[in-house]
């Protein structure tokens, strides 16, 4: 009862963190949103017993990438009135669309395949999580691994590729060349 | 009847040889320059007119040939050969495309002197050459469909030919468009062939029809039942509407009178448009078997041969009297080949291939005269200036209003007597009519033409005046050639190859085409015919109707000059309603263009991509292709939240389709 | 949690026996059909290491590495399949006949791509990381092309996709690049989680992410779970759809196209195109076959949609790039009447269309390419102007490329076209094989205008093309290619009916 009651906490508040995202004025607002929303969802892995992913939400997306966002967002002077343009104009059509589609989502969501799938427990805490999820992630699913290991590394070279670069119209300094220079390149004796 | 064989190697060549011709001129006419690249296509041409007489010879001894070269297996259940079918009808063709080819060819030297795109227009007309005598040689609808659309695209090229007129590249368009619209009619019938018949081979699928008209397989469109047969007959007849300009597909026909002349007189008076005609002549068998269909090509094409002769009574371009001339003549071929007289309708192909050339030449000699002035306004006395291209045209306009002895009247008197034989209900009974007054009004329009051209009062600029001359040899010539086949063509065929005889021993296509004696009218004119004396066409209609329209034209256009434009005066409204091509232009945008751009710029705003069905099934062929077009690219804001909205709008009605359809 | 105490820990890291419990073998999978992957996979990383020390001047080197990359794992992946179909990695990759046909034109799109490239990219930075990034998508697509299974699926979909927006915005001075990247990976990334929520929903009703489990658990879910399998079913489709640019979900193609390097542009033509339909095939195949009535009229319904935006929005385009996009739009709309009549015969068409794409689309990419020019791209319809008298051999070319495209009888397009409408009319659908008809019929037009601008038109700039032999000689193949496909056909069509029998 008590697990419930929880995990209505944790999913009504994910829910409202992820209204919040999309409706804040400030970004910087919406990714505090965002903030809270993973902090809601490891809630709810934690209540599945699933300790490992929970953590990993938290120091990952919480520590890592939403700082990283908030970075971002602050570096980018974003126009607030802006973001809001149309949004009236669109709201009935896309309203409605955007209604029945959510209608149709939980209603398939409520469908009798998944109500009456039984409830699988609780394991024990006897299970340790890290050591489960390695021993699948290194057998069964090691290609899925693997590849993803590659997409991070592609996703790397990528940032990378889209945002050295030289520019134009800015000037460099070339510190070898600075070092390098000689008193009679910089020095020129006149006589008088 | 011996089964002689022709020589494959000698059929091989006679498309082949212009096909290398084309190729070679096309790929180094830069090198070849002028005079060795007209040489070889002229060769190439005259070789091809050579051995398909041999070959109409051997025919004529009972010679034929069927056979694939080459099969191309597609799947387990579709082969497509690569063959020929050479019978009568087949040879007759190739004899006519032939030879009114290598006269262009001629001519063209002349006429084309010193354009910068010299080679080029030599390299299409032979290329065109080719794919025509693929067209008429193949022995399955596939070659034929091939040759259709290779016909179909050099003759776009060749209406674009002058490109930098902006008049010349919309008529191309719309040769093109109108054209797209018939060969979907024209594919669906053959998709449809193959998918009743498992065959597209002529020779399977004419043997499968009895049997399969006697099983009656009949399909529902659009809650019509219809014969299979006639669904096949009239998709493939639409292919015919639009390759043979044919009401209401006919626009583009005049409209290609921007391409150069010699185009005009080869491709859209002589041989091309003709495919039509021959196209439903070759499926006689098919045909024969749907009287629906029938009934449909008679009906379209009556009303094609008399509403375009009115249009031509008052065109002051040369060139388009004409083209409408042709439109109207193509009517009266599908008049005869919908009161199943085939091989009458064939014959008058002959004999038009014949004169109708002639009339384009010898106008474009009178053009290449008056420095390219089509304007029959400012012509007028040039009989004493250019005396052969004045006798030529004279011959020719005589053929076209059916004045015996010369060759359209043969023709045109039997497809006359034919719509009156045949008795099919009201069809054939509005067809005689519509035939029969287009008589008259074709040898009105013919000889106010050639009256205000080379007598009636000298309006020519002075400018002109200075150049004026007869043209050189390579003009002439051809037109002389042509002029004999204007004379002589019609006797030969009645007398020598008794084209009219209804006995098929005796006729000249024996067996390549099929009608049922109930339909044949020629029958009826052989048995009447007997009775009478070989003067007999001085007491018929046709001949006074085609006498008294001369006599019209000259009593307006040469005797009394100023008379047409006091009946212009008198009665305004049907003159500018003739004038102005019964409004069909006009009738076209408002009916079509516009309603389609008003529903496009209304429904986008409102239902998003609705309009594009809309678009295309209430907006006429171009109008809803525009309005499709703006559409799509009104869709296309660039703004990444309407593609998002695109995609979601499209998961939601497929969900929502799902969830409602249960 | 208060299981584990210091020491534990300490013994389970140092491997108590006492703690065998935690203590697992792993054991070496079979990895023999994953070897051509592993060697495109070492050699990306490896032209990204070793661009570093190529002197400006022989940056080229890196393309010929990649070119020799992509065809060594070719030949592997042909000696292979010789072996007959393999399973790797538990089951989580396979490699099966039509896994290799698909792969045959995945590796042969990207060598056409790395050969477009080479010119294009002489003095733009990160040549080494741009080699890479298109062996690292290669690598993403053949992973697709060989998934019995969503993670395998998603996982090389999602390398391929990153590769492909990075490369689309490769050109960061050029704002329509940048531009164009952005939305695209906007879009992809709305995309993904569409696919991700349809695969979720198999996953909840079937508990498996196999292919063929989870189809026969959604072939005997009861109806109870009716609503479920719908929504699983149109998020999938809609998922796939974005990839292939199948309308509505094809709104980012124009763009990307247009906004890419042209190089790319023909890239993301070919591969990502293979690799989403051999997928789309399998999904529908094996995920969907109970949902067949219900699938087919939704893709009936988009494939007309598709082939109307296609062949429509194509008329009003002057850029040649985007003219092409819609191109593309429009052909996947011909392909999806393989999808649609859902037999081996209809599947063997998708291949057959496919392998001829890949001919008259990378060639008439490459004669873009060889337009540019100082100042000009050869993008504009009007640059073509004129080419019919300046170089008869490009307009030559190039022509047959769009007859081909046009579906003009004699040429390898009009086979492609011809095969899938047959199925289609085979499989009952008369009636979208008709429109179908219409729709090429409207698309002819377009093409032959750009036949009109090379034969009829003057020229309006001075030509001066890329002498590049290896282009030329692309050209030249790809030119033969189209013209002996489509006068003997017979051939391809029997092995793609081959490569496809032993899926279904």
């Amino acid at each position: 009862m008590l697990e419930l009651g929880f995990f209505y906490l944790f999913a009504g508040l994910a829910v409202v963190a992820a209204l919040g995202v999309i409706t804040a004025r400030n970004p910087v607002h919406s990714v505090m949103w965002l903030i809270f929303c993973f902090f809601n969802a490891a809630g709810l892995f934690f209540l599945l017993d699933a300790e490992f992913i929970g953590i990993l939400l938290i120091l990952v997306y919480v520590g890592a990438v939403m700082v990283l966002f908030m970075f971002v967002v602050m570096m980018l002077h974003v126009n607030l009135a802006a973001l809001r343009e149309g949004f009236l104009r669109y709201l009935p059509l896309g309203g409605a669309i955007a209604a029945a589609l959510l209608a149709e989502i939980v209603a398939a969501g409520f469908s009798g395949v998944f109500t009456r799938v039984p409830n699988p427990g609780h394991s024990g805490g006897q299970v340790n999580n890290t050591v489960e999820i390695g021993k699948v992630l290194y057998t069964k699913y090691l290609l899925g691994f693997e590849v993803a290991a590659v997409i991070l590394l592609v996703a790397l070279v990528g940032a990378v590729v889209l945002t050295i670069r030289k520019r134009k119209d800015a000037k460099y300094q070339n510190i070898a060349r600075q070092v390098a220079v000689k008193p009679s390149e910089r020095l020129r004796k006149v006589r008088m | 009847m011996q089964q002689a064989m022709l020589n494959t190697t000698e059929l091989l060549a006679i498309p082949g040889i212009p096909l290398a011709a084309s190729l070679t001129v096309g790929l180094f006419g830069w090198a070849l320059k002028e005079r060795l690249s007209h040489s070889i296509c002229i060769a190439g041409v005259v070789a091809a007119a050579a051995l398909s007489v041999h070959v109409f010879l051997q025919v004529l001894d009972g010679a034929s040939f069927h056979g694939n070269f080459w099969t191309w297996m597609i799947s387990d259940s579709f082969v497509v050969p690569v063959g020929m079918l050479i019978d009568r009808l087949t040879a007759i063709m190739m004899v006519t495309v032939t030879i009114v080819s290598a006269c262009v060819h001629v001519y063209t030297i002349g006429y084309m002197h010193g354009d910068p795109g010299y080679t080029r227009f030599f390299s299409y007309i032979s290329g065109f050459t080719f794919s025509m005598l693929v067209l008429v040689m193949g022995n399955n609808f596939f070659t034929l469909f091939f040759g259709w659309e290779a016909v179909g695209l050099v003759s776009y090229l060749l209406i674009g030919f002058w490109f930098k007129r902006e008049s010349a590249n919309f008529a191309a368009m719309k040769a093109f468009i109108v054209n797209r619209v018939g060969d979907f009619g024209f594919a669906i019938g053959i998709l449809a062939i193959w998918y009743y018949f498992g065959s597209v081979e002529y020779k399977d699928v004419f043997a499968a029809v009895p049997a399969f008209v006697g099983q009656g397989h009949s399909l529902h469109l659009l809650g019509w039942q219809m014969d299979a047969i006639t669904f096949i007959c009239v998709a493939l007849f639409i292919g015919a509407m639009g390759k043979s300009a044919q009401v209401p597909l006919h626009v583009w026909l005049p409209d290609s009178m921007e391409g150069p002349t010699p185009i005009s007189a080869l491709i859209h008076a002589a041989t091309m448009v003709t495919a039509g005609i021959f196209m439903v002549a070759r499926c006689s068998p098919m045909f024969e078997y749907s009287e629906t269909a029938l009934a449909m090509v008679t009906v379209v094409g009556a009303i094609t041969a008399w509403m375009c002769a009115t249009i031509g009574l008052v065109q002051n371009d040369i060139k388009r009297v004409i083209a409408y001339s042709t439109c109207s003549q193509l009517g009266y071929m599908f008049v005869a080949c919908g009161v199943s007289a085939y091989s009458v309708g064939i014959f008058h192909l002959m004999t038009h291939a014949y004169f109708k050339a002639l009339l384009f030449l010898a106008a474009g000699s009178v053009i290449h005269a008056v420095m390219a002035d089509q304007d029959i306004r400012r012509m007028g006395r040039l009989r004493k200036y250019m005396p052969l291209t004045y006798v030529t045209m004279l011959i020719g306009s005589l053929a076209l209003a059916g004045v015996p002895p010369f060759a359209g009247f043969w023709s045109k008197d039997l497809i006359i007597e034919a719509a009156a034989e045949r008795h099919m209900g009201w069809a054939s009974e509005f067809a005689y009519w519509c035939v029969l007054s287009g008589v008259f009004m074709t040898a009105f329009y013919t000889f106010r033409m050639f009256f205000l051209t080379f007598h009636n009062s000298d309006r020519v600029p002075a400018r002109t005046k200075a150049h004026l001359h007869e043209s050189p040899k390579v003009i002439t010539v051809p037109l002389m050639v042509l002029a004999v086949g204007a004379m002589l063509a019609g006797w030969w065929g009645a007398e020598v190859l008794h084209i009219a005889d209804p006995e098929v021993a005796n006729n000249y296509f024996k067996d390549a085409i099929f009608v049922f004696d109930a339909h044949n009218p020629l029958i009826a004119i052989a048995e009447e015919s007997q009775e009478h004396a070989w003067y007999h066409f001085l007491f018929t209609a046709p001949f006074w109707l085609a006498m008294s329209g001369i006599g019209l034209a000259w009593f307006m256009y040469y005797r009394e000059t100023e008379y047409p434009a006091r009946l212009g005066a008198a009665f305004p409204g049907v003159h500018r309603f003739l004038e102005n091509k019964w409004w069909f232009d006009e009738l076209n945008w408002k009916l079509f263009v516009l309603p389609a751009r008003w529903l496009g710029t209304q429904l986008w705003k409102k239902a998003d991509l609705a309009v594009i069905d809309k678009g295309i099934i209430h907006g006429g062929v171009i109008g809803g292709i525009v309005a499709g077009m703006r559409a799509m690219r009104a869709a296309q804001t660039g703004l990444v939240y309407h593609y998002a909205f695109a995609m979601v709008i499209g998961v939601f009605a497929a969900l929502t389709w799902l969830v409602w359809k249960g | 949690m208060a299981a584990y105490h210091a020491d534990d820990m300490l013994a389970w890291m140092l491997g108590d026996a006492g703690r065998g419990a935690v203590m697992t073998t792993f054991p070496m999978p079979n990895i023999a059909p994953l070897i051509p992957e592993m060697v495109v996979a070492a050699a990306a990383m490896a032209i990204l290491l070793w661009d570093l020390f190529l002197p400006r001047e022989r940056k080229h080197w890196s393309a010929w590495a990649a070119m020799i990359t992509c065809a060594g794992a070719l030949a592997l992946t042909l000696k292979l399949a010789a072996g007959g179909p393999a399973q790797a990695f538990y089951g989580y990759f396979t490699l099966d006949a039509f896994a290799v046909y698909a792969k045959l034109l995945i590796y042969g799109g990207t060598i056409l791509a790395v050969v477009l490239s080479m010119d294009y990219m002489k003095g733009e930075p990160h040549t080494g990381e741009y080699y890479s990034l298109l062996l690292f998508g290669t690598l993403g697509m053949t992973l697709m092309a060989s998934a019995p299974n969503f993670v395998t699926m998603y996982l090389g979909l999602e390398l391929m996709a990153l590769c492909t927006y990075v490369l689309v915005g490769y050109q960061r001075d050029v704002l329509r690049s940048s531009e164009a990247a952005l939305k695209y990976f906007i879009l992809g990334s709305l995309a993904s989680g569409v696919l991700l929520y349809g695969i979720s929903f198999v996953y909840g009703v079937s508990g498996s992410f196999d292919f063929a489990a989870a189809g026969q658990a959604i072939a005997h879910a009861g109806p109870d779970a009716r609503l479920a399998v719908m929504l699983a079913l149109v998020f999938l489709l809609a998922g796939l759809c974005f990839k292939v640019s199948v309308a509505p979900f094809h709104m980012w193609t124009p763009d990307a196209y247009e906004g890419a390097p042209t190089p790319i542009t023909a890239f993301m033509s070919i591969g990502p195109k293979v690799a989403g339909l051999v997928v789309f095939i399998r999904v529908l195949d094996d995920v969907l076959p109970g949902l067949k009535a219900d699938y087919t009229t939704i893709l009936s319904w988009l494939a007309v949609l598709t082939m109307a935006v296609g062949n429509l929005a194509a008329i009003g385009q002057r850029n040649i790039k985007r003219m092409l996009a819609y191109s593309t739009i429009g052909h996947i709309g011909f392909v999806m009447l393989g999808l649609i009549a859902a037999n081996a015969d209809g599947y063997a068409g998708v291949l057959v269309y496919l392998t001829v794409y890949l001919f008259m689309n990378m060639g008439a990419f490459a004669i873009i390419i060889l337009m540019r020019r100082e100042g000009i791209q050869g993008e504009l319809l009007d640059d073509f102007a004129g080419l019919g008298r300046v170089r008869p051999g490009y307009a030559l070319a190039m022509t047959l490329f769009l007859f081909s495209l046009a579906g003009i009888p004699f040429l390898g397009g009009f086979w492609a076209k011809y095969v899938v409408f047959i199925a289609a009319v085979e499989a009952g659908h008369l009636y979208l094989a008709l429109i179908a008809l219409l729709f090429s019929a409207v698309g002819a037009f377009y093409y032959i205008r750009v036949v009109k601008y090379i034969y009829f038109d003057e020229e309006r700039v001075a030509f001066n093309f890329i002498e590049n032999p290896l282009m030329q000689a692309t050209v030249a193949v790809t030119a033969i290619a189209v013209v002996a496909l489509g006068l003997f056909p017979g051939p391809m069509i029997a092995i793609c009916k081959s490569a496809i029998a032993g899926v279904i």
